[in-house]
């Protein structure tokens, strides 16, 4: 009995212990359930773009989230950031929306104006595997959500070995058979730094840019406004090169041989990426955890993985497994992490009116 | 004695003139009817003077902000070359499509067979009836380097290479001209139709040639119809959008492309509303004086 009853005593002790034990993380697995689990008969209501990158933000975030934890997500959809940045302007105080995922220069706007409330990063797991980069932006204000990536777009028929330098949009050969990006795209603002870099300039120094673009005048075909138009020239063989460019663009008709169309990332100079964000109202309907939970859920890999290959952007996630069928179209986490160029909205945002001008100027025919 | 005037037959013959005078439509004071007119045109001018409002705002801050700096900075050379490039092209285009019109304007008014007319009539409305993309994407189809022009200009062996009009000033002028026909037609043809044939035939009894009737009696007859299509064409043209964007290729800027720019990716409003409000005014002022200039012409040619 003697040696029982220590044996017993130890037995109860050990279940003790392990029962506090199971208990200590017991307010943790609580939490992560309220992260998944707990939003039954809530609503969320999303702001998102109205073409196929936020139809694959129904489809990828709102609907998987909704069967995880029972909310509800109501989508309403705009016509690009400056159609979201009037809907949330005109809504003002007015509490309507909960989450608007948009672009760079849209989040700013309305962190300026003082539209937006700043979201808590703590309760946000899924951001450790976020590259510190690609957090926040928008003074605080934006999650990063997605990588617009642009590259060099080339026809796979004429150009047998994917460009490996910008240098190729000078070269003589592609002239007349050209397209650069619009003027009053963040892409053009880009290229011009990266004219400028080539030609010994710099972001701050970009004279030189400018004239290193005047070379290709008389070279371009068109400023591509209309993506259906440049897949278009692709597949009709009257486009051998362009860029910079997104294959978000023409997701579709990239997937397509007979459009001829490959993209890459490959250029030693590196490639541009524009930061996609999620943002908070400061006047929102929904409760604080729903919304934290919501973009906690856009960050998780698989999401993100399957987000970068539905609309061929890169993921912000640097454990996002891309689907093999769209690899070859969107930057692997790894060529990101290498040689992704992040565009700097506010210091590019001061600039851009008046670059703009230039561009337009420069290529009017 | 007849029915009608037995005194029973009398009240009744009263009731049946009282109802004859009385309206089909209950009595709607005028000005009620004036207001469909009224409340859609008040919600142009209410936009109109919004956006007016918003030319003196600064960006971020419209409405509680008073400037001129919009205006200002529309005398930079890039504004003023763009405005220029905008009416220039509105002005050929004007030109091309009322020279265009006149044959078809004269056929429809002329022409005997309802058939014909009512055939060339639905040619002359289908730009109206296809949407503006649509065009768009035909010439780019006609136009493109791998367009239907192209192919034959290299099948007759006339070119070596493409020859670029899509991506041009050329493409864009072909695209105006197509677009805004029908606004160059019609109300020509309503003018010629206005103009009695007597007048050509005591032209021809005088002896002149058809050219002479149409050059000196059936056109400047037409004038005020020809002036108004004028007008509409180049109103309509001086504010494209779709066409310079989808035909120009970005290289081709008129000012309503340079106005979305400010609006998409600047965000400024102000900036935009105040390109707006000078485009406005600009076409404004040529249409009135083409309007005077017009009228003086004709007078000219009507002498008291």
């Amino acid at each position: 009995m003697q040696s029982f009853k220590p044996g017993r005593r130890q037995a109860i002790k050990v279940i003790g212990a392990t029962l506090g034990a199971c208990a200590v993380p017991m307010p943790f697995v609580q939490t992560a359930r309220a992260q998944n689990h707990n939003f039954a008969g809530k609503t969320l209501r999303l702001l998102t773009w109205s073409d196929d990158t936020g139809a694959a933000a129904l489809r990828n975030i709102a609907e998987t989230f909704s069967k995880q934890t029972g909310a509800k997500v109501i989508a309403d959809r705009a016509d690009g950031t400056s159609g979201m940045v009037a809907k949330v302007k005109a809504a003002g105080d007015r509490p309507t929306y909960d989450v608007i995922t948009l672009a760079g220069v849209g989040a700013s706007g309305l962190a300026d104006a003082g539209l937006l409330a700043k979201p808590d990063l703590d309760r946000l797991p899924n951001l450790k595997d976020v590259p510190a980069a690609y957090r926040t932006g928008a003074n605080g204000f934006g999650v990063g959500y997605l990588l617009w990536s642009d590259g060099l777009v080339y026809n796979t028929s004429t150009v047998k070995t994917p460009p490996a330098s910008y240098e190729a949009l000078w070269d003589p050969k592609y002239s007349g058979r050209l397209f650069l990006p619009p003027p009053e795209w963040a892409e053009a603002v880009d290229l011009t730094i990266i004219a400028a870099k080539l030609a010994g300039g710099s972001q701050q120094n970009i004279e030189p840019g400018f004239h290193k673009l005047a070379e290709l005048k008389d070279r371009v075909m068109t400023l591509g406004e209309n993506p259906n138009q440049i897949a278009d020239l692709f597949r009709t063989g009257s486009l051998d090169i362009g860029g910079i460019y997104s294959a978000a663009f023409f997701p579709d008709q990239i997937r397509k041989p007979e459009y001829n169309m490959g993209i890459t990332y490959g250029m030693k100079e590196g490639f541009a990426t524009q930061l996609m964000f999620t943002v908070i109202p400061k006047a929102h309907p929904g409760d604080l955890d729903l919304i934290h939970a919501f973009i906690n859920h856009s960050l998780d890999a698989g999401v993100q993985g399957r987000m970068a290959a539905d609309v061929l952007n890169g993921p912000v996630n640097g454990r996002a497994v891309i689907p093999a069928e769209s690899r070859a179209f969107v930057p692997s986490p790894k060529q990101i992490a290498e040689k992704a160029v992040l565009h700097d909205d506010k210091a590019l945002a001061a600039v851009q009116a008046a670059w703009i001008k230039r561009y337009t100027g420069l290529f009017a025919a | 004695m007849s029915a009608l005037s037995s005194p029973t037959a009398q009240p009744a013959a009263s009731s049946t003139s009282e109802a004859r005078d009385q309206p089909a439509l209950p009595r709607v004071p005028p000005w009620l009817l004036l207001a469909p007119i009224v409340a859609v045109l008040s919600v142009l001018v209410a936009a109109t003077l919004v956006v007016l409002r918003m030319s003196f705002g600064v960006s971020g801050n419209e409405w509680h902000t008073f400037t001129l700096q919009n205006y200002a900075d529309l005398a930079d050379a890039y504004f003023l070359k763009s405005l220029w490039l905008t009416v220039r092209l509105a002005f050929e285009s004007m030109v091309f499509a009322m020279l265009l019109a006149i044959p078809v304007a004269l056929a429809m008014a002329r022409t005997e067979s309802r058939l014909a007319r009512r055939l060339i009539l639905a040619c002359v409305l289908l730009p109206l009836l296809v949407n503006l993309l649509l065009q768009g994407y035909g010439w780019l189809v006609i136009l493109g380097p791998a367009g239907l022009l192209n192919h034959a200009l290299k099948a007759a062996g006339l070119a070596g290479r493409p020859v670029m009009w899509l991506y041009r000033e050329q493409g864009v002028l072909l695209g105006l001209i197509q677009t805004a026909f029908p606004l160059a037609v019609l109300p020509m043809s309503s003018a010629l139709r206005a103009v009695s044939r007597s007048f050509d035939e005591a032209s021809a009894t005088l002896g002149a040639s058809r050219w002479q009737t149409l050059r000196y009696v059936t056109l400047p007859l037409a004038m005020p119809g020809i002036v108004s299509g004028a007008l509409l064409v180049f109103a309509y043209n001086a504010s494209a959008f779709a066409v310079p964007l989808l035909l120009g290729g970005r290289r081709v800027p008129m000012l309503a492309v340079l106005v979305h720019d400010q609006v998409a990716p600047l965000l400024n409003w102000p900036a935009a509303s105040a390109s707006g409000v000078a485009l406005m005014a600009t076409t404004l002022s040529v249409m009135a004086i083409s309007q005077r200039l017009a009228r003086r012409l004709q007078h000219t040619v009507e002498p008291r």
